[in-house]
């Protein structure tokens, strides 16, 4: 799985805070945001999840990665697997 | 030629659903019909909340985005599931959740597609929020388990575990978890006859108590070591299920699932 990551912690919660922008989250329909930063302590990296390449939609709503990711800066795309 | 038809109308045996259960269905989490109305959410949508579709209505919710599990309309032998992600990540969880109160038999049942068996697929919880399980169910590397404690020890408990590696990724599995109170049993089944049991119990039965429910961990950590599949169905019983009983779930798991018991 793909993170969005630094290692400072306010970079993640800033692009958090745009993909919320980007997906109108809270959106009154029980979804009030994208991802719960971490920290990934092996790393020493804060991180969110990247939207997935086929976006997010509940039925309703519907938004491509490339819309979600819409101005999202100052963070570092890292992969790996949870053991 | 005689119309036969009316007489095939008259006799047609009634169809099973857990509803059939009565006051002891607990929970019922249908990935056929995530939403509880019977409407059919579009391929990839995000589901929020899991819908109960037991008269207790412990709907379970997902407020994160990326945390929720997604529907696909055609995976358990072309039947609709809900997908819990390839990062394990995601899952739904409710607090103050009053279920198996001073129950010391139950039965929960699910229907299941790994994507993976190399983690530890935790089906449900229900716990005190500190990741120790009051009950708990799952295919840890594929073996199958379940954990009862109580009140919530850190340690020990009923525990049983399958010897064997009962999935492998891509199959479609029907698994029984089953406390039988009154026999002193704990058993774990699975839809290819894998099965382990655990005698005599330990523990006393559930207390009653709120309890923080999860679908999608079972006890573990909450950041990774979740879910990695297709989850069909979650439905838990207070009660051992009769032979008739069981025959008729069998049936309704045929039907609607295509997976023979």
């Amino acid at each position: 799985m793909i993170y969005l990551t630094s290692a400072d912690e306010q970079k993640v919660v800033a692009a958090q805070a745009q993909i919320c922008i980007n997906c109108g989250f809270p959106n009154g329909r029980g979804t009030d945001n994208w991802d719960i930063p971490g920290y990934k302590e092996d790393l020493g990296v804060y991180y969110i999840v990247k939207p997935p390449v086929e976006g997010w939609s509940d039925g309703v709503d519907s938004f491509t990665q490339a819309e979600m990711m819409a101005g999202v800066v100052d963070v570092v795309e890292r992969e790996w697997e949870w053991d | 030629m005689l119309d036969r038809s009316p007489l095939l109308t008259l006799f047609k045996p009634p169809v099973f659903n857990p509803h059939q259960f009565g006051d002891d269905l607990m929970f019922w989490y249908d990935g056929q019909d995530p939403r509880g109305d019977g409407s059919v959410p579009s391929s990839g949508a995000a589901i929020n909340p899991w819908v109960d579709k037991s008269a207790n209505a412990i709907s379970v919710p997902q407020g994160t985005g990326s945390r929720q599990a997604t529907f696909v309309p055609n995976i358990i032998n072309g039947r609709p599931a809900l997908r819990f992600n390839s990062g394990a990540t995601q899952f739904y969880q409710r607090a103050a959740v009053r279920v198996f109160d001073n129950v010391n038999s139950y039965s929960i049942f699910v229907i299941f597609r790994p994507n993976s068996v190399a983690i530890t697929n935790g089906f449900l919880e229900g716990g005190n929020g500190t990741g120790t399980g009051i009950f708990a169910i799952g295919a840890t590397s594929g073996r199958i388990r379940l954990v009862n404690r109580s009140p919530y020890a850190i340690s020990g408990g009923d525990d049983i575990t399958s010897a064997n590696n009962a999935m492998t990724a891509g199959a479609n599995y029907f698994v029984k978890f089953v406390r039988n109170g009154a026999t002193g049993n704990q058993t774990v089944i699975s839809s290819n006859g894998i099965t382990a049991n655990l005698t005599p119990l330990t523990q006393p039965g559930l207390p009653a108590a709120d309890m923080l429910l999860t679908i999608g961990t079972n006890g573990a950590s909450i950041a990774g070591a979740l879910l990695n599949g297709w989850v069909g169905a979650i439905i838990g019983v207070a009660k051992v299920l009769s032979a008739s009983e069981m025959a008729g779930l069998s049936n309704y798991v045929w039907q609607r699932w295509g997976i023979t018991t």
